[in-house]
């Protein structure tokens, strides 16, 4: 992070050192022509080629680089005004130095610029009226040859600079795409895999409507004609609702085994809470699971990927699950809960198993730790990349008496934030 | 003329139970259901006759602890069991309580037929102490 700070100081500082040595070469052509005291040359001279030094010195080793830049860019605008004033406002040197000086500060918003030319002002203004300073604006032909270097050099070095910041930047957002692409190809690898883990389970989920379809086929068969239109309806309304049921199955599976992000949307949270709990029904009821749901209507809402979400969802309740699937625990309780937290939304999970090994809370959320004999150790650490990729963060803790609380934590949806673009789901 | 005696369905899964029972009112035998084998083992004192049809995978206590169990309280209930196909060892397990047979999911109205009318011959003509 600190080194990434330095990066704008140490462009700034070469940028400078061009700028004042350049800069101090008008000055002094006035000055030469026009006469100055000797301290006024060795504040110059220190001006000229010691300031941009002390300014980086100051840039590089202080906490916040990026703050004591700005203090120096102040410095060097208030030094700007004493020399306008000190060159009796020599027309074209005067002119470039407020130029450059401005130019320097267009990166940094409307207001500092403002206060930097306040700045500048103010110290010209106090210089006119400590130093009783003529105002002789005509410009000699030495002073306008001495400007040539400043009125040359240093515009096309700060546009030499600024395309190469373009350039990192570009670099850098190239890089941040590709972490994203291979973020969500790690993810889709993991999603793939928990469904395979999940195969028997979900087989034994779709067998249940495909048999109460075939039985309900084959009542409806045996009652044949001897059964009045009632029953025969009764069977096609069950027929139909388990058809319906067996699709729904394997909609929440094609959805989730799904590639590729499906964008951002604003979701409301207690669906899509359901939705996971319907995914996992047959784990949770295979191990007596009880669940409590407490998702309060206000807190609910994301922009987030809904896959994603659901994959970090099913992730923790799978561990959740696993943690407490064990003979030794008797009460199973699987608890999810939303609430508010400042401008944040926290979706924890809560169960009743043997809780975190203390020795391995620290790394909880590192990659290939784990403390299942089949486990990768993966699924907490791209829990924590997807919830991080939206801006959010992930934790854990003790759940009382005995079992562990796993939370994470995204920004609410506000109330501008419309429904993005809806990915379809089939 | 005595009532015919009543399969016990035992099945977590509403729809299935629901469907098993109508199932079996169509080909004449009553029927009585069970959300868990706890609930069964609640209502069910040993004393009556009928056959137990059973869910094999079920949450909490399942089917083969069920007949265990029932094993264990000298009940010697006929007793059909519905698998799923992942269920290979539990019905290694289960052939030790010698069950009337298994249905594995889905099945046929002919495959439960047949069990039934097994079970039927077996209440006409109990075999010979």
């Amino acid at each position: 992070m600190a080194e990434r700070d330095v990066q704008l100081p140490r462009r700034i500082h070469r940028l400078r050192t061009l700028g004042l040595a350049a800069g101090a070469l008008p000055i002094a052509a006035v000055f030469y022509e026009r006469g100055a005291a000797p301290a006024t040359w060795i504040v110059l001279a220190a001006n000229g080629f010691a300031w941009p030094h002390l300014a980086w010195l100051h840039a590089r080793t202080s906490a916040d680089p990026h703050r004591a830049e700005r203090i120096n860019l102040m410095v060097d605008s208030a030094l700007g005004g004493l020399w306008v004033a000190l060159m009796e406002f020599s027309l074209l040197p005067s002119v470039l130095l407020v130029t450059m000086l401005t130019m320097d500060k267009l990166g940094w918003g409307t207001r500092f610029l403002m206060r930097s030319s306040a700045a500048m002002a103010a110290t010209c203004v106090a210089t006119v009226l400590i130093a009783k300073t003529h105002v002789e604006p005509l410009t000699t032909m030495t002073e306008i040859v001495a400007s040539l270097p400043l009125m040359v050099a240093y515009p096309i070095a700060v546009a030499l600079a600024a395309n190469q910041s373009g350039r990192l930047a570009r670099e850098k957002r190239k890089a941040v795409e590709q972490t994203a692409a291979l973020r969500e190809q790690l993810a889709h690898i993991a999603r793939v895999g928990t469904l395979g883990e999940m195969a028997a389970g979900l087989a034994h989920e779709l067998n249940q409507p495909l048999a109460a379809i075939h039985l309900e086929a084959n009542a409806a068969l045996a009652l044949g004609m001897q059964a009045g239109w009632d029953e025969t309806r009764e069977s096609l309304e069950r027929i139909s609702d388990q058809s319906l049921r067996a699709g729904d199955i394997v909609r929440r599976m094609r959805t989730f085994a799904r590639r590729g992000q499906t964008g951002r949307e604003r979701l409301a949270l207690a669906p899509l809470v359901h939705e996971v709990l319907a995914l996992l029904d047959h784990d949770l009821r295979h191990n007596s699971v009880e669940t409590v749901i407490d998702l309060p209507a206000s807190t609910a809402e994301v922009v987030a990927d809904r896959v994603a979400l659901q994959q970090v969802l099913v992730n923790l309740i799978r561990n959740a699950i696993e943690a407490m699937s064990v003979p030794a625990v008797a009460t199973r309780r699987l608890a999810i809960r939303t609430e508010a937290h400042g401008s944040d939304v926290r979706v924890s999970v809560t169960d009743t198993g043997g809780g975190v090994d203390p020795a391995v809370r620290d790394r909880l959320f590192h990659p290939f730790q784990s403390t299942k004999a089949a486990g990768m150790g993966l699924g907490l650490s791209i829990c924590q990349s997807l919830v991080e990729a939206h801006g959010g963060r992930v934790g854990a803790g003790p759940h009382p008496p005995g079992g562990a609380l796993f939370f994470f934590e995204l920004p609410a949806a506000t109330a501008s934030q419309v429904s993005g673009s809806q990915g379809s789901a089939s | 003329m005595n009532p015919h005696p009543p399969v016990f369905v035992v099945d977590d899964e509403e729809p299935v139970r629901k469907s098993l029972s109508r199932l079996l009112n169509a080909i004449g035998v009553p029927s009585e259901t069970y959300a868990s084998a706890t609930a069964f083992l609640a209502s069910y004192t040993g004393d009556r006759q009928g056959c137990l049809l059973v869910d094999l995978r079920m949450p909490g206590m399942s089917g083969l602890d069920l007949i265990a169990e029932l094993d264990r309280r000298q009940i010697a209930l006929p007793v059909i069991v519905m698998t799923g196909h992942t269920d290979e060892r539990s019905v290694q397990r289960l052939e030790a309580y010698q069950p009337l047979g298994f249905l594995e999911k889905p099945f046929s109205i002919a495959d439960l037929r047949s069990l039934v009318e097994r079970w039927r011959a077996m209440l006409n003509a109990p075999p010979a102490s």
